[in-house]
């Protein structure tokens, strides 16, 4: 797996800079569609050293994953355990699926003024839009995952003894966590794909901010440096939660 | 003997709005303290049926079935069930599952340790205590979900073809044991399956099934097991008496 990556990346780099071999001179005139990665790389450490946008490389960083992981954990406080509720009462669903169909297709700009509006343009605006996000995907998750519990896992704890509370704990939850996790990814891929709409309007830091200020003065290295840093983290964190769900859920496609 | 089981003509239906005949017609019987009751019949006679409703898993929609003189509305701990695949709980090991019935009954650290002990020790699984149960071959896992069984203590233990998934040779082991294990323990057994020969090698009382009535059509009291008990080489298959036995169920079936 790991080594499969490896060399897709080659191949990728290879071919971008075979492709933008000829700007390998700088100076070329005016901003290019793909900047070679020499320019990519220079305007990185350029940026890491005296920042970017009036901000530095961490400060736009931190700005940017301070709001999705604020928005990501509120997202797994709410959704889950309404998911789960969902899971088990069908009236509940009807009201909260209906809601959580409509929103969900929805391109997060076509609400994001009305956010603005009512929280006006700080911080809060941007951490409900990514919340909003990835709340859908965790809830559905966790609604199919208590649907799906095997029956006669619940009928043997029952003749074991087990009241509502302890099928829901010994039996439901653990059914329940791969698909939660499987939730948890997938909101955590929406949010970031929603990281720079949020950060379009008013925004005054993150990378998200940075990429559309540098899209604006023509800067395509800068874009490209917010990219490749937001994938690579978004990579790095998927990679983080397989490792724990191989972790703590040991025995998924075990039994 | 003391009655533990009363099933008073029972039919079930799955599915009272379509055209198709019930899944049992009329079933009439009793579970006594110590019996160890065979059901034999083919596939679609309705025997699995006549245990869910037992268990409480399916509610007859004409007679009831009582436990000590209660109907039985639900499942519950008084009785115990092995299903046919051993529905382990994948995400706790060996000992987990076999403490979950004691550990939901609030029994102490102490007393769920020598309760594990004791069961794993009779179905000789205890060196895999701390196994994971998808680790463990199919005969280890039901005698797993057996010793599961028996540690929460049921009044009646009723199991659902428990060796039918396992080859011939696991088949012959696992009957040595449980008939041990029925003895050993006072256990009371309510046995489905469709193999002659296990019914009559197990049983104290076999009640034979048929398929065209969904009912019970002839009952017969054994003492093979007991002979078995005694000497689990005794070649009881081999006798005339046993032969024409099994010969009169096979034509009974045949019906």
């Amino acid at each position: 797996m790991k080594f499969k990556r490896t060399i897709v990346w080659t191949v990728v780099i290879t071919l971008w800079f075979l492709f933008t071999m000829y700007q390998l001179k700088e100076g070329f005139n005016g901003a290019v569609v793909i900047p070679n990665p020499y320019l990519v790389i220079k305007s990185f450490i350029n940026i890491l050293k005296n920042g970017y946008a009036s901000h530095t490389l961490l400060q736009h960083a931190g700005a940017s994953f301070g709001r999705l992981f604020t928005a990501i954990l509120i997202a797994v406080l709410t959704a889950i355990p309404l998911g789960l509720l969902c899971g088990y009462v069908k009236k509940i669903e009807t009201v909260v699926s209906t809601i959580v169909e409509f929103i969900r297709p929805l391109p997060p700009l076509a609400y994001y003024t009305i956010i603005i509006l009512a929280t006006q343009i700080g911080n809060t605006s941007k951490v409900i839009l990514l919340f909003i996000a990835a709340f859908a995907p965790m809830y559905i998750a966790c609604v199919q995952a208590v649907k799906q519990v095997r029956k006669d896992y619940i009928l043997s704890s029952q003749t074991l003894g087990a009241n509502g509370i302890q099928i829901f704990r010994n039996v439901v939850l653990p059914s329940a966590l791969p698909n939660i996790f499987t939730g948890i990814r997938t909101a955590i891929g929406v949010a970031y794909t929603t990281l720079v709409s949020a950060e379009m309007v008013a925004a005054k830091s993150g990378l998200g901010y940075m990429i559309l200020y540098a899209y604006n003065v023509f800067q395509t290295e800068v874009v490209f440096v917010g990219i490749i840093l937001i994938g690579i983290s978004a990579v790095l964190l998927d990679d983080l939660l397989k490792f724990t769900e191989k972790k703590l859920v040991f025995w998924k496609g075990q039994a | 003997m003391k009655k533990i089981i009363e099933i008073n003509n029972i039919s079930v239906d799955y599915d009272l709005e379509d055209d198709q005949e019930p899944a049992i017609n009329n079933v009439s019987l009793d579970i006594n303290e110590n019996e160890f009751v065979c059901i034999l019949g083919p596939s679609g006679c309705g025997k699995s049926t006549l245990l869910k409703a037992i268990a409480g898993f399916v509610k007859p929609f004409k007679g009831n079935v009582l436990m000590n003189g209660v109907e039985i509305i639900g499942p519950d701990k008084l009785r115990g069930v092995v299903f046919q695949e051993p529905n382990l709980f994948p995400w706790y090991n060996v000992f987990q599952n076999v403490a979950i019935g004691p550990k939901l009954g609030k029994t102490s650290k102490i007393e769920i340790n020598r309760i594990v002990d004791k069961y794993l020790a009779q179905v000789e699984l205890l060196e895999f205590k701390n196994a994971k149960v998808f680790e463990l071959s199919g005969g280890q896992k039901q005698r797993v979900a057996i010793a599961r069984t028996l540690a929460n203590n049921p009044e009646v233990i009723l199991m659902d073809e428990p060796f039918g998934a396992l080859d011939s040779f696991t088949r012959q082991k696992m009957q040595t044991m449980i008939r041990e294990l029925w003895n050993k323990n006072n256990a009371t057994i309510f046995f489905v399956t469709h193999d002659i020969d296990e019914a009559l090698s197990l049983a104290t009382k076999i009640y034979v099934m048929r398929s065209g009535e969904k009912s019970i059509v002839m009952d017969y009291d054994l003492n093979y097991t007991f002979r078995l008990l005694k000497n689990p080489k005794e070649r009881v298959y081999e006798e005339k008496e046993f032969i024409l036995l099994k010969d009169e169920i096979i034509s009974l079936l045949e019906e």
